[in-house]
């Protein structure tokens, strides 16, 4: 007897807290909130919400495209707290935020001030840490509200857009802990991709597209930069894991996908200060060789791709260092941390001379090894 | 728990270590001076060392009667003193019981069902503890075993999914503001491992070398909460820093694959983490009890001690920053000197100045 009531109430402690039923809360009483878009508008932040109409989603085949199933809602307030105090009151629902998969800046505001819109997703135990974080080209509210016409929430349709620009290379996928922390940081550069509309082949419709990175400092943004220079930002951050690019070298032109990237930066000290080694080693594929003649790729065409690849790159991530570092000082190497972590008694002094004459001694090595020719299945 | 039969040194010590688990799960770092970055990657130092100079009171205590108990010597010292070592005893394992499911429900009520009322939750895991504890000492250890492996694998997942995200230039330099800070974090994490007050009254349950046992433990306990908290710093940084449950910050980046929101699952395993908990300190408090006092039947002495967690959880769990202040008077770490030093050391004294009167009182009649 005893067993069995033992055996019955560890069932219900797994069980009632998965069923809510001790809670009361019915899922159907929560506001699923796939997408956040947060503006400034003469001082007030407009909180925009893109959420699953769990009633509708639940009702049958009618409800099964994307357009019937998602609601917008559009909060108001001093702060983003505030302004989202109000969806209870409004909805009659509980807002759900674990649920949400990015949200989305309004240009004007990241330009004046991140810290106090960001400030109630860090405090918000429900938002996931790993939500994405992205810049609107314009408003964030014509990104989280805007038609894409799919049968899937647009939430998801943002999210995989920039998944994908992250996956190819072409734009960092920045998550809420990872842009908070070089946020939080005194000295590093948050940085986050910048989101636009264009017009799909259907003209009622748009279409998400990352167009550049925007940079952070002091919690506010302060430069952008566009997807040729973004790419170049990333193999200094670390931040890429496959790509692919075109080069022309001595025997042709050569599309190189990259199967794996890795950025070492090395910091050393002598008499002339702080000397940094950017060390970017790829591996590659030849997915395509353009020599006028179908010409087999050999050992004197892989030292070629890789002599022009190497050019090539060292090029784009100088012209990024130059944009980021000596144009716009901005940290996103983490230099200061570095230097803190092996030379703790010099990092202050580096700290002050760091835009000065601190990074100065920077060198970028690029290394590529040409596993093949031909692509690899992915 | 009667105790029909002993358990094993592993069974005993995986009770222990589920135990010390769930505390460190659902810990709240209050004041982030106690446990600043730069010390997190240490921390396995000062905590083996500490925890085992701290047990060492214990272990000589138990020494003196082969795998003795506590009251062995307080018997000797007088029957007052019995009952109240014993009271303190059982006082201080129903304070970390309270303190423990209010952890689990400020854990619950933050992260998992927020604004979630989870008093009748937790009444049902009082009455799964009163039962546990009336199942045996064996159930409780063939059961931690089992959670062990679950602990295992589930950390083992977090660790292998999140270690690719880990960035060396999220740790800060250890020992960066010397050495004494070190210390004091392995001291507040070494108060938190109140279960070295369990060896005083369980050693006659237990088979094998309880000293060898505790070693393990300490060691295997500071290795593996220093690695967390490095893994944590690397993966989170700043951001982790500021969230209110570190390691839970930690596992909602876990996933694989298709295979996302695993977090639901590990808390589920959390769940029973804390009942063993609240099960292992009802029951060490009940023995305490009984070490001082007769009673006739285990059942009412469960109901009483429950009631009285129940109010103390009542009173603590109102909120996180109460809970938070309550603790910043540095209740843990009296009690935990209290008990696992002070009071062990005053009893070894007290015995050793008594058996030499009794020595020089025989001298004296022959």
């Amino acid at each position: 007897m005893k067993k069995i009531l033992l055996a019955l109430i560890f069932i219900s402690l797994i069980v009632l807290p998965s069923c809510m039923v001790i809670a009361g809360v019915d899922l159907s009483r929560k506001l699923i909130i796939e997408a956040i878009g947060i503006d400034k508008q003469d001082g007030i932040i407009a909180v925009s919400l893109q959420t699953l109409d769990t009633h509708s989603a639940g009702s049958g085949s009618d409800a099964s495209s994307g357009e019937d199933v998602v609601k917008i809602y559009v909060f108001t307030g001093k702060s983003v707290g505030e302004a989202l105090s109000q969806v209870q009151s409004t909805t009659g629902l509980m807002p759900l935020y674990s649920q949400a998969r990015v949200i989305v800046l309004g240009m004007e505001l990241a330009k004046e001030d991140i810290s106090e819109p960001l400030d109630f997703f860090l405090r918000e135990n429900n938002v996931r840490s790993d939500i994405l974080i992205a810049v609107a080209e314009n408003e964030a509210y014509k990104i989280v509200t805007a038609d894409l016409g799919s049968s899937m929430p647009d939430a998801v349709i943002i999210e995989d857009t920039l998944n994908y620009g992250s996956d190819n290379g072409f734009t960092p996928c920045v998550k809420l802990y990872n842009f908070m922390n070089y946020a939080l940081s005194k000295t590093d550069a948050a940085f986050c991709p910048i989101i636009g509309l264009e017009k799909s082949a259907d003209p009622e419709l748009k279409e998400p597209k990352v167009i550049g990175t925007a940079f952070f400092k002091h919690n506010a943004l302060s430069f952008t930069v566009d997807t040729e220079l973004t790419r170049g930002s990333m193999f200094l951050a670390d931040e890429i894991k496959k790509t692919s690019f075109t080069v022309e070298g001595n025997e042709g032109v050569y599309t190189l996908e990259v199967t794996s990237s890795n950025t070492r930066i090395d910091t050393d000290i002598n008499e002339n200060g702080f000397i940094f080694k950017i060390n970017v080693t790829l591996k590659c594929d030849i997915s395509e060789f353009l020599s006028g003649d179908f010409n087999q790729v050999g050992e004197k065409e892989t030292k070629d791709a890789e002599n022009a690849g190497k050019d090539h790159l060292t090029k784009l991530i100088t012209k990024s260092f130059d944009k980021i570092y000596t144009e716009n000082h901005a940290d996103i190497c983490r230099y200061y941390r570095r230097v803190l972590l092996k030379y703790p008694s010099s990092a202050n002094t580096f700290l002050e001379n760091m835009f000065i004459s601190g990074f100065v001694n920077t060198e970028i090595n690029v290394k590529i090894e040409i596993r093949r020719a031909g692509k690899e299945n992915s | 728990m009667k105790g029909k039969g002993k358990i094993s040194t592993f069974q005993f010590f995986s009770i222990l270590f589920v135990c010390r688990m769930i505390a460190f799960f659902t810990f709240i770092i209050t004041d982030r001076s106690e446990f600043s970055p730069e010390n997190r990657s240490m921390l396995f130092l000062p905590y083996i060392v500490l925890g085992l100079l701290a047990s060492v009171p214990a272990l000589i205590i138990i020494g003196k009667k082969e795998n003795g108990t506590v009251f062995d010597l307080t018997n000797r010292l007088s029957p007052k003193v019995t009952k109240l070592v014993s009271v303190i005893f059982a006082a201080a394992a129903l304070w970390s019981a309270a303190v423990s499911i209010t952890r689990f429900d400020l854990f619950m009520s933050t992260v998992m069902y927020p604004e979630t009322e989870l008093f009748a939750f937790i009444l049902l895991m009082l009455a799964a503890a009163i039962l546990i504890a009336h199942s045996g000492l064996e159930t409780a250890g063939r059961m931690s075993v089992i959670i062990i492996s679950t602990i295992g694998v589930s950390l083992a997942f977090v660790v292998i999914t999140t270690v690719n995200h880990f960035k060396y230039t999220n740790l800060s330099p250890p020992l960066l503001n010397g050495v004494l800070p070190l210390i004091k974090s392995g001291f507040s994490s070494v108060t938190r491992t109140s279960e070295l007050a369990a060896l005083l009254v369980f050693a006659p349950k237990v088979n094998g070398s309880i000293k060898k046992g505790v070693a393990v433990w300490l060691l295997l306990l500071g290795i593996i909460i220093s690695a967390l908290f490095t893994l944590i710093l690397g993966v989170t940084g700043e951001y982790g820093e500021r969230q209110m449950f570190q390691l839970y910050a930690l596992t909602v980046l876990s996933k694989i694959g298709v295979i996302e929101r695993l977090d639901a699952l590990i808390c589920a395993i959390w769940v029973l983490c804390s009942l063993t908990r609240l099960a292992f300190y009802l029951y060490t408090s009940e023995l305490f009890f009984e070490g001082g006092f007769k009673i006739k039947s285990r059942t009412p002495v469960f109901i009483a001690f429950s009631f009285i967690i129940l109010a103390a959880y009542t009173c603590l769990s109102r909120s996180v920053t109460f809970f938070s202040k309550v603790l910043s008077f540095g209740i843990n770490e009296t009690v935990f000197t209290l008990i696992i030093i002070i009071l062990p050391i005053i009893i070894l004294i007290a015995d050793r100045i008594k058996q030499r009167y009794n020595k020089s009182a025989s001298k004296s009649l022959i």
